[in-house]
């Protein structure tokens, strides 16, 4: 009997849960929703490449890269930024955990709520600037490609640097020695890993443009393109090696005896199928070349994979494609011939034009067309493997021609090695080049730069102790410099503003592009407000008691709940009415954002709370995004970070805390972009969003596609969890 | 009762369950591959790992695919052996604010791996953790992990 009671009971909770959810589920199926994303084909994010923040705090401003990204097409350096945003708010006192004041590390580092910054308002300081970096064009962006989590250690350094550097005008003797020794120790530690990190980048450059001055271009030497190609080819390699693994394991299940007979037929058209495919990817493979792998304590390659290698890579080995030679002949005489030839004869505007073949008056997306250099090597490839459609996959990225974009940025690289005459000027290229600091700042780089650019970096750094002389200034000597440095130099110092954006006025973003926008917040905790009050009128004394006891043991861990109860029974409603009309914690409601959001995250907690504060916000979110996506423009929202990992009710009812203050069970605040909405086969209305956390999918029980970093969410899961929503409006 | 049971029917059938998306990875019979191997370029190296879609985990080719706690013991790669320890409840979310990668985070302050960045040819980023013995496993596997030892 017993048994049979609880089993009621949970059925009962069961369709209690259910209810609800399949409720809100309905949403769209009364009033249709039609599929829009804007990573679609022919829509502006399309060939967005997705970003990974790593350990930084700058989620605010990925997501305005994104939204820019979506007006002007180009890639924003979400890190130029967060630094241009941290130097704009300098002296600005920020309440941190430790201490009050260094401001642009903390906007990077995202060191309180307050100090990871806004994405408007980090809007409303780049658009005022001329112009802006695009992602490659930005030397820290870069680094994070090639090192270990340089990006974040870098930022830290130079962020700490700006704000010592920045406060020493006000500082007093005894207090600018103590900087000058921090100074000291910042510059070795960022020539040590400058050094260490980037000297092989210059010599990549070396490389590559030395045998092209010498009239050689037939040698081995690494670039941008060869280096895609490389990549390209262990993919093909990949394939191979992924379906030899399958049809290994098929193998063994038809060869057990224990394998049920219903499945066989099934596995054995799967193998028929495998092998044709290990066929068709292994004549491909063939058709490059080999792989090999390398040790890295032992020189050379020590051995040669074969084609349908079932076996693993040892661990820290090195695979490399070695291609075959018609097709390195192939690339050197329809590749790099052609490019290096429109350098030399036509100079460096007429060779750009050579990549940028659909800049045909302003219509930027032109999916699927091949620059005319690419084809030719294409037609050259295809007619060594006798196969003419196959090098297409060379180029193409979830079975789609690689974007016109994803082309030039791969191209443009190589333009960036390829200007001999600019190399040479600058002098950067030649034999016995110092070893001192600015020139690993520019190895680090691997962009050769013009005279009067270097002349000029050159004395800025010197004069703050970061060139070639050895000794370093006093601190009246920095006092002097600092106050004489402004940007653009201090932004280049901090690694925002790399050498290729000061001098390439035509790849940089232009503010034409993105400085009449409107950027507008729409708070959806001020919605709250409105139900904090009616609801709280609703409430009996007990339950307010208990609410304001909840809250209190929140404010303050060292609060006796207890006790507090033990007080009111003694004299209840002197104790209410001294709480509610003059408690010192109650009293800052309204005033001070930290109380007043935890009161409200308690009281939308509750059930009836948390529906009206649901409703609310997914009628405010659905306005805002149907009438955004309808125009191709994305809009962003903050959130609690919880709901794009985490599966359990907290989070996805938002009961879970958002407070960042690091309290038990407490998630992260973070800012994502809706791009998308569509209505699912439940009938519930889903956002598509775009995070910048890299190739990844955190979320198993959401559709996302890793490549993209995108993620359909719930409408209800996203309501709940949202506290505000940033557009940017054209005019 | 039979109302109810077909109630917790329609409900396990309308239930949310999401699926990854396919595009991009080798299919055989229109169906995505399980397992299969992918190439990050880290450190100007191209590193293979091995990407299990059912076990939602990716991780250095060479530590193999199989994070089950019977196997740690004999585990070959610490990549793997932090996958039964990894905690998402422990993180503390002042380390998070700003949108910080959570899986990058739990790397870099609870696992003792250092955070690297990984590129595709088409620059898309992704973050691994990097242990001692050169062994890596993504972030995102880090955080799905993570969630699950969270609940328990």
């Amino acid at each position: 009997m017993a048994k049979n009671n609880w089993s009621w009971i949970a059925l009962i909770l069961i369709f209690l849960i259910w209810v609800p959810v399949s409720l809100a589920n309905l949403s769209c199926r009364t009033t249709p929703t039609a599929r829009v994303s804007l990573r679609d084909p022919g829509k502006p994010l399309h060939n967005y490449v997705v970003q990974d923040q790593d350990g930084l705090g700058t989620c605010y401003a990925n997501a305005l890269s994104v939204m820019i990204y979506a007006e002007s097409g180009k890639e924003v350096s979400a890190h130029q930024i967060a630094t241009m945003y941290g130097m704009a708010e300098q002296g600005v006192t920020v309440p941190t955990p430790s201490t009050a004041g260094p401001r642009v590390s903390a906007i990077l580092n995202g060191e309180s709520i307050e100090a990871s910054g806004t994405l408007c308002g980090a809007y409303g300081v780049i658009k005022t600037r001329p112009y802006l970096c695009t992602r490659q064009q930005v030397p820290i962006e870069s680094m994070s490609n090639d090192s270990h989590n340089i990006q974040n250690e870098y930022s830290t350094a130079l962020g700490n640097l700006y704000d010592h550097s920045a406060g020493l005008r006000n500082l007093s003797p005894a207090e600018r020695t103590r900087i000058g020794t921090e100074l000291r120790g910042l510059r070795t530690q960022l020539m040590s890993r400058m050094t260490s990190a980037n000297n092989d980048m210059f010599q990549q450059c070396h490389d590559s443009v030395q045998p092209i001055l010498d009239g050689d271009i037939s040698g081995t030497a690494s670039d941008a393109f060869m280096d895609y190609m490389q990549e390209a080819c262990l993919d093909q390699y990949n394939e191979l090696a992924s379906y030899a693994r399958e049809k290994a394991i098929v193998d063994a299940q038809l060869a057990n005896v224990r394998t049920p007979a219903a499945e066989r037929p099934g596995l054995v058209t799967k193998q028929t199928e495998l092998t044709a495919s290990l066929a068709r990817q292994r004549a491909r493979v063939q058709a490059m070349g080999t792989v090999h792998y390398r040790m890295p304590d032992q020189g050379g390659d020590i051995a040669t994979l074969p084609s349908d290698s079932t076996g693993t890579i040892p661990n820290r080995a090195k695979p490399r494609c070695v291609f075959n030679d018609n097709i390195k002949s192939t690339l050197r005489k329809q590749y790099y011939k052609n490019v290096h030839k429109q350098f030399n004869t036509k100079g460096f505007t007429e060779a750009q034009g050579l990549l940028y073949p659909f800049d045909d008056g302003g219509t930027r997306r032109s999916e699927g067309r091949m620059t005319p250099v690419i084809q030719s090597f294409l037609q050259g490839v295809g007619s060594i493997s006798g196969d003419s459609s196959w090098p297409q996959a060379l180029f193409a990225q979830n079975g789609n021609m690689m974007s016109e974009n994803q082309l030039q940025a791969i191209l443009y690289q190589d333009v960036d090695m390829m200007i001999p005459s600019e190399c040479a000027a600058s002098g950067l290229m030649g034999e016995g080049i110092s070893d001192a600091m600015v020139t690993t700042q520019l190895r680090s780089r691997g962009i050769c730069l013009p005279a009067e650019t270097n002349s000029a970096l050159n004395k800025l750094l010197r004069s703050l102790g970061l060139g070639p002389q050895r000794e370093f200034p006093n601190n009246g000597q920095i006092d002097q410099i600092l106050t004489n440095i402004d940007r653009p130099y201090d932004e280049f110092l901090m690694g925002v503003i790399g050498p290729g954006c000061m001098n390439d006025t035509s790849g940089r973003v232009q503010a034409s592009s993105y400085n009449n926008l409107s950027c507008e917040r729409d708070n959806i905790d001020r919605l709250s407000s409105t139900v904090k009050e009616d609801y709280w009128r609703s409430l009996n004394d007990e339950k307010k008691i208990e609410l304001i006891l909840e809250m209190l043991a929140l404010a303050d861990p060292a609060f006796d709940l207890v006790a507090g109860r033990a007080e009111i029974i003694r004299d209840r409603a002197k104790w209410l009415s001294n709480t509610v009309a003059g408690h010192p914690i109650l009293g800052a409601i309204g005033k001070n954002r930290a109380i007043d959001s935890v009161f409200v995250r308690r009281i939308t907690s509750t059930p009836s709370g948390r529906a009206v504060r649901e409703t609310r916000v997914k009628t405010r979110l659905n306005s805002a995004v149907q009438a955004k996506l309808a125009s191709n423009h994305p809009v962003a929202v903050s959130l609690c970070a919880g709901v794009l990992y985490d599966n359990s009710f907290d989070s996805q009812f938002a009961t879970r805390k958002c407070s960042g203050k690091g309290l038990p069970g407490d998630s992260g605040r973070h800012s994502v972009v809706i791009i998308g909405q569509r209505c699912n086969a439940r009938g519930e209305i889903e956002y598509q969003i775009q995070n910048s956390w890299g190739n990844s999918c955190t979320n198993p029980n959401n559709e996302c596609v890793p490549a993209e970093g995108t993620m359909w969410l719930p409408e209800s899961a996203l309501a709940r969890n949202i506290d505000e929503i940033q557009t940017l409006t054209p005019p | 009762m039979k109302f109810l049971l077909m109630l917790i029917g329609l409900s396990l059938w309308f239930w949310p369950w999401g699926n990854l998306s396919e595009a991009g990875m080798p299919k055989v019979a229109g169906k995505t591959l399980t397992t299969f191997y992918q190439n990050w370029v880290i450190y100007k190296q191209s590193v293979r790992f091995l990407v299990n879609r059912e076990k939602m985990i990716t991780v250095s080719d060479y530590c193999g695919d199989d994070p089950s706690p019977t196997s740690q013991g004999h585990a070959r790669c610490e990549a793997i052996r932090v996958l039964s320890k990894v905690d998402m409840s422990k993180l503390d979310s002042r380390k998070t604010i700003g949108g910080k990668n959570p899986g990058a985070v739990l790397c870099d302050q609870y696992l003792g791996g250092k955070v690297v960045y990984g590129t595709d040819r088409f620059r898309t980023q992704k973050t691994f953790c990097q242990f001692a013995d050169q062994s890596m496993v993504a972030n995102d596997t880090l955080i799905i992990y993570g969630v699950n030892h969270g609940k328990k």
